[in-house]
This record gives C-alpha cells, sequence and structure tokens, in this order.
C-alpha cells in the first residue's frame, strides 16, 4: 500500500516536472531571456563595466637614502615606484619620512606602506605593511602587483651594485637574484583584479535571475487562476512545489553554466576549477529558485512577488560579502550574512576561482548550500495555504 | 400503530404494506408509497429497518427530492440510508471573512441526476459555498450552539472537516475563470490534470474527452489559442477526468456566445445521469430551462429552494423564474428594512 503511494507520488512530482518544464519551454521569449540571453548579456556587461575597478590601492613608499647605495639605484627606485603606479592596481605615493608613511596609513590617506632600504652592503631591508584590504583576494592581486615590482627592483639594484663592483654584465645577469621575499598569501600567479568581483558576479547573475523568474511561479497560477483548479486535485502541496522546484531548477543549472562560460571565454576569468565553479554556481540557481517558490507562496499577486523578490536580492547581495566583506560588517549584518547560503557560495567561488581551492576545501559550502535548497523547499511547502479567497 | 410484518432483510424503508430496498440504484425518485418526486410526503410515518433487525419509528420528510429522518436516534441510520443518493449534504454552514458574513448557516440538500442552481445577486454567496464544497475554503468551525444547529458538510458522503482528500477525489471543478494552462496543448492539459487521480486507462480516458469536447482535432494546439467556447469545453472536461459523482461549475456559460451557452449546457444535461452538478448562475432563465432545482442566496442566506415551477408557484404573480427571484430579493429587502 505504502509503495502504490509512493510510486502514485512519484509519478504526480513527474508530471508535475514535465508540465512545468514544458509551460517553460512554450515560453519562448523568456526561456530566451531567462536561460540564454540574460546571464550571458549580464555577465559580459559586467565584465566590462566592472574591468578595471575597483580603483587602485594607494599606497605609501618610503625610499631610505641615507645609506650610500649604488649608482643608479635611485633609477631604479623611480621605475620600481612608476610601474606599480602604472599596474592599474596600486596608486603609488612617496613619502619624506617613515614617520609621515605611518601616520598616512593611520589616517586613511594609504592602504599599504612600503619601506625601501637601498644598503650600501646590498638590499638591507624592505618592509610591507600588509593592511592592504580586508577582502584577501584584493590583498592578493595587491601582492602580486607589490611582488612582480620589488623583485625586478631587488634585481636592478643587485646587477647595478654587481657592476660597481667590478663584475662582468654577463656574469651580473647569471649572478643577479630577486629579493628573497617571504608572502603570506598563495601563490596563485595570474590574478586578474577582475577575477575577485567575476566570482561574486557569477552569485548575483545566477540567483538575479532564478529568485525573479521563480517569485511569480505559484502567483501567477493565482492570477490566472490554474492555482484553483490544482488545489481541488489530489496533487498534494509537496508534489506542486517539487514539480515546479526541479523543472525551474534544470534551467537554472543551465543559466549558471552559461554564465560561469561567458566569463571564462569573454573575460578570461581565472578558473582554476570549473567544474566545480559551475557546480556551486548551479546550486546557487537551485536555492534562488527556491527561494523564489518561498516568496511565490505567500504573495498573492505578481507585483507584491516582484517588489519582494527584489529587496531580498538587493538584501543579500549587501549581506553575501560581494560588496562589502562580512568581517567589516555589523555584528548584527555579520550574523545574518552567515545564515545566507549564498555567503559561503560566494566564498568557496572565490576560494575555486582565485586560491586554487579544491573540493576538501569547500565541501562544507556545498553541504551548507545543498540542506539549504531542503530546508527552504520544505518551507515553501509549509507556508504554501491550500485556500483561494 | 401496529408494527408491519419485516418484509425483507437489508438497508430500506418499511410500509405499513411494502418494503423498498435503498441499496444499490435505487433512487429518491422511487422512494416506498409511490411519492412522486415533487410531492410532500411530510409528517408521515415510516418504519426504518436497517438490515431488518432495528425497529426504529421516525418521521421521514419526503421534499422534492430530499430525504429527511428527523428523529434524533435515527439520525446515523438516516444519513447512511440518503448517503446511496444525497451527494451534497450541507446544514448550518456558515463563512465568515472579517466581520462579513458570507455564508450564513446554509443548509442544502442535493442529490444524484439533478442539476442543481445557486442563483443570487453578486456577494450573495454561490462562489463561496461552491468553493467551500471544492475544498478550496474550510468553512467556518463546527462548534456547536445547540444540538439543533449541527453542523454538516459532506460530498459524496466524506467529511469535509475531516476527509477533504477523499472529497477532492469525487468532485470535479470548474472555476469560473478558464483555468488551464494558456502554454499547453489541451492533450497536455487534460494529461496534466488526469494523472492527479492516478486513472488506469489515462490515455483512453483523454482521447475519450477531447471528443466529447469536439477538441480531438486540435488536441495538440496551445489552448492560448483557442477561443471562449472551446476553453470551456475543455476546462469542464478537465474537470470530468475522474468521473466524479458530484460536479460544481462557477458561472459556467459566462460570456459565451449563446449558441456556446446552449452547447455547454446540453453538455450538462449529458452528464447529470448519476451526478450531482452544482451550477452558480447569473442567467436565471438559464437556470430555468436547464435546472432540476434552484436555491435563491441573498446575503449569504438561503431563501427559497425548490424546482423552478414550484417558485414560480409560490410567488404569484411571477411568470418566470427571473420575476419570482426579484420578488424574493423584494420581500428580503423589505424584511431587512424593517429590522433596521
Amino acid at each position: 500500500m505504502k509503495s502504490l503511494r509512493t510510486i502514485a507520488r512519484t509519478r504526480h512530482i513527474w508530471t508535475a516536472t514535465l508540465t512545468e518544464f514544458k509551460r517553460i519551454w512554450n515560453d519562448k521569449p523568456s526561456f530566451i531571456a531567462y536561460v540564454l540571453g540574460g546571464p550571458v548579456i549580464l555577465a559580459t556587461i559586467i565584465g566590462f563595466a566592472a574591468y578595471r575597478s575597483p580603483q587602485p590601492l594607494e599606497i605609501a613608499v618610503f625610499v631610505n637614502r641615507s645609506s650610500p647605495s649604488p649608482a643608479g639605484a635611485n633609477d631604479s627606485t623611480e621605475q620600481l615606484i612608476q610601474d606599480l603606479g602604472s599596474s592599474g592596481v596600486l596608486s603609488v605615493a612617496e613619502v619624506p619620512s617613515l614617520d609621515d608613511g605611518w601616520n598616512r596609513l593611520d589616517q586613511g590617506d594609504a592602504r599599504a606602506f612600503v619601506i625601501l632600504e637601498e644598503g650600501a652592503t646590498g638590499l638591507e631591508g624592505v618592509g610591507v605593511t600588509l593592511d592592504i584590504s580586508s577582502n584577501p583576494m584584493v590583498q592578493q592581486a595587491a601582492y602580486n602587483a607589490l611582488r612582480d615590482g620589488l623583485e625586478k627592483w631587488s634585481r636592478d639594484i643587485t646587477f647595478k651594485r654587481l657592476i660597481e663592483n667590478g663584475v662582468p654584465a654577463e656574469e651580473a645577469v647569471q649572478i643577479a637574484s630577486p629579493l628573497d621575499l617571504e608572502w603570506i598569501t598563495n601563490e596563485h600567479t595570474h590574478i586578474k583584479f577582475f577575477d575577485s568581483y567575476a566570482s561574486g558576479s557569477i552569485v548575483v547573475v545566477v540567483l538575479g535571475f532564478s529568485v525573479l523568474y521563480s517569485c511569480t511561479a505559484i502567483t501567477s497560477e493565482r492570477s490566472r487562476g490554474t492555482i484553483e483548479r490544482l488545489f481541488v486535485t489530489p496533487y498534494t502541496k509537496t508534489e506542486i512545489v517539487a514539480g515546479k522546484l526541479i523543472a525551474q531548477s534544470v534551467f537554472a543549472v543551465l543559466a549558471a553554466m552559461l554564465c560561469v562560460a561567458t566569463l571564462a571565454i569573454v573575460h578570461h576569468v581565472a578558473l582554476d576549477n570549473i567544474f566545480l565553479v559551475m557546480v556551486i554556481a548551479g546550486l546557487v540557481g537551485i536555492n534562488g529558485v527556491i527561494i523564489g517558490l518561498v516568496i511565490s507562496s505567500f504573495t498573492y499577486r505578481e507585483a507584491q512577488s516582484m517588489l519582494v523578490a527584489v529587496v531580498t536580492f538587493i538584501g543579500i547581495i549587501f549581506l553575501m560579502g560581494f560588496i562589502w566583506p562580512p568581517e567589516s560588517m555589523h555584528p548584527v549584518a555579520k550574523y545574518i550574512s552567515s545564515a545566507i547560503p549564498f555567503t559561503y557560495a560566494t566564498g568557496a567561488i572565490r576560494q575555486l576561482n582565485l586560491v586554487g581551492a579544491g573540493f576538501s576545501d569547500v565541501w562544507q559550502d556545498f553541504v551548507i548550500l545543498t540542506g539549504s535548497v531542503i530546508v527552504l523547499a520544505a518551507l515553501a511547502t509549509l507556508i504554501l495555504r491550500r485556500e483561494i479567497r | 400503530m401496529p408494527s408491519p410484518p419485516w418484509a425483507q432483510s437489508g438497508i430500506g424503508l418499511q410500509t405499513h404494506s411494502s418494503w423498498v430496498s435503498l441499496t444499490g440504484e435505487s433512487s429518491i425518485g422511487t422512494i416506498p408509497g409511490g411519492c412522486p418526486s415533487s410531492t410532500y410526503a411530510v409528517g408521515e410515518e415510516w418504519w426504518p429497518s436497517l438490515l431488518g433487525q432495528q425497529r426504529m419509528p421516525a418521521h421521514l420528510y419526503v421534499e422534492d427530492r430530499r430525504i429527511w429522518l428527523v428523529a434524533t436516534e435515527c439520525n446515523q441510520m438516516a444519513e447512511r440510508v440518503c448517503a446511496t443518493d444525497v451527494l451534497v449534504d450541507v446544514r448550518n454552514v456558515s463563512k465568515t471573512f472579517g466581520q462579513v458574513k458570507a455564508l450564513n448557516a446554509v443548509s442544502l440538500t442535493i442529490g444524484a441526476n439533478e442539476i442543481f442552481g445557486l442563483l443570487g445577486p453578486n456577494g450573495s454567496g454561490k462562489t463561496t459555498m461552491l468553493r467551500i464544497l471544492a475544498t478550496l475554503l474550510p468553512p467556518d468551525s463546527r462548534s456547536i450552539r445547540n444540538s439543533a444547529e449541527k453542523v454538516i458538510c459532506r460530498v459524496a458522503g466524506h467529511d469535509l472537516f475531516t476527509r477533504s482528500d477523499e472529497v477532492r477525489r469525487t468532485i470535479g471543478y470548474v472555476p469560473q475563470r478558464d483555468c488551464l494552462y494558456g502554454d499547453l496543448s489541451a492533450q497536455d492539459n487534460l494529461t496534466f490534470f488526469s494523472t492527479a487521480y492516478d486513472l488506469a486507462d489515462k490515455p483512453q480516458r483523454i482521447g475519450q474527452l477531447l471528443r466529447m469536447a469536439g477538441l480531438y482535432e486540435r488536441r495538440n494546439t496551445l489552448v492560448s489559442t483557442f477561443s471562449g467556447g472551446m476553453m470551456k469545453r475543455l476546462s469542464i472536461m478537465c474537470a470530468l477526468a475522474h468521473e466524479p459523482p458530484v460536479l460544481l461549475l462557477d458561472e459556467a456559460t459566462v460570456g459565451l456566445d449563446a449558441e456556446t451557452r446552449r452547447g455547454i449546457w446540453k453538455i450538462l444535461e449529458e452528464l447529470k445521469t448519476g451526478r450531482a452538478i452544482v451550477v452558480a448562475t447569473h442567467y436565471i432563465n438559464e437556470a430555468e430551462e436547464h435546472c432540476d432545482r434552484v436555491a435563491l442566496l441573498i446575503d449569504g442566506k438561503v431563501i427559497d429552494v425548490g424546482a423552478p415551477t414550484e417558485l414560480i408557484g409560490r410567488y404569484p404573480p411571477a411568470r418566470n423564474l427571473e420575476e419570482a427571484a426579484a420578488v424574493i430579493q423584494e420581500v428580503h429587502a423589505a424584511k431587512r428594512k424593517n429590522k433596521e
């Protein structure tokens, strides 16, 4: 008896899914906008719009020229400052004293302070203040620019010092080595500045489309009246919600994959583990669909659903660590942020994209995203009232 | 009055001279004593028997096609006997939305083989009544103020308060709007709604319904391209997939041209055998022509019930149901004014 009921339920869910699938497929303009056009176009636009964003980080550089330095070292230092300034990542200002540099850092005029020493017996010290950004991905990009610049600078100065000491140029090239710098961050070398934003953009685009599309899934049935007929049939609330969730999730996952592919192909975003990124983006899409269904379960008009969906969507963007990192949030906002599954999705995609993380690093985020689908699906079923007024 | 000899065993009614079984296919129209369906036998004493063992005298009221057993000790038996033919049994049902009483202690009994019209002005409670029967709205609590006001709401023998899942399997509901998926074909619409009932011969049944609606040739066409009449026909067929004993229609013919309306009524008349068809409508002339009985609702109350010809006769000088309804409304308005 129980197994018969299970078979019937499975058949109901399958039919409800197939019906919803056909409806989306038959509504060609919405299908094209939702699955094909929208995510691709938006991912492309975001890529171009945020290409140089954010503005370069301000850093202060103090060059200690009090001790004798090799001839031409000054030129190398000037070149370093110029290179850092033109990297597009850092905006460099030379300061006349150590105190001045620390003051600029304390007052927030600079977000990093670099101390360069052109010592008489070689490079006596290069200090870099690490308080560049609370966003680890932005930190990483700045570190990369600094490291590349400093290594070139130290190599140039060592080379000049060797020449000054009578070492032949060919030999000096062989000997001159960059500074042995110790960096706290990872060694990912291919990060472009946009990449850290691209990770969040995947979540924003996929979430936006899935929430805004699915938020009217039940409300439109209310306004058309089909829900009235549906509620009179033996279809259960679970079957109704499951049918919509499964069908819309298929399209959401497809949209997520297209979005990731667009960023990779059009903007050459560094994607170390594109498969895992797509899986997480797909889970974001499914979560977006179910949030839309929750909204659709308690709203009664399409305009109402859209309004609630837009507010929810914007709220999530503010709190998921895309614009402002969670560590800079008010404790209450930080707490809410930690309860949003998309915070974990953003973090996981950033880790996969930029830090070269693997599944073992992000499995907890997978669990959270999958768990939230189950919890939200149960919530949508509970909220949906089998009642027409 | 001497007890008569018991003729047979089984569920039936025992008169002084005869015994008539009420099981199986027996209909209220052939009630013992040969009472024609339109005559009253109020207060006449009958001896109902259950399995030929109980002998409980009770007053059986036969009004039109409704059976009422009044003796309280026989209530249970009465329900069992009536269940063979009474498909909608509503007593003292109310529905309140905030401060507005949409239905006020409504009682209706609707039997098989009849088209029952719910008439009344806008806001009188017709749609609310249908939605309650369709399980879309819960009636107000069945709390009993006193024993005489027991709230009963049964559809096809199932209690709507406790067995709404079973009720859904026994009703077909045609909402006021067509309520079809315009982005699906006629066949897809029927497939979707019929799957809910786990029919054994679904493809055959769908083909049969499409033919009945005259839409077989256009079964693969998107419903959004259909005319109003085609949509309404399909809408009725979607409600009939599981051959429900109770069919509820809200404004079935509204917004359709005269010929299409006639076509819809023809379909309903063909469907009424073995079914209770409840139609809420504004078109009183159509109700007069096609309904076997009608109830007039005003301000959430049933003002009068009966066959159209009876109602016309009760409210002289009305010559038709529309005029009778107008008289009833005037009388009701005057009563309300006096109360105020």
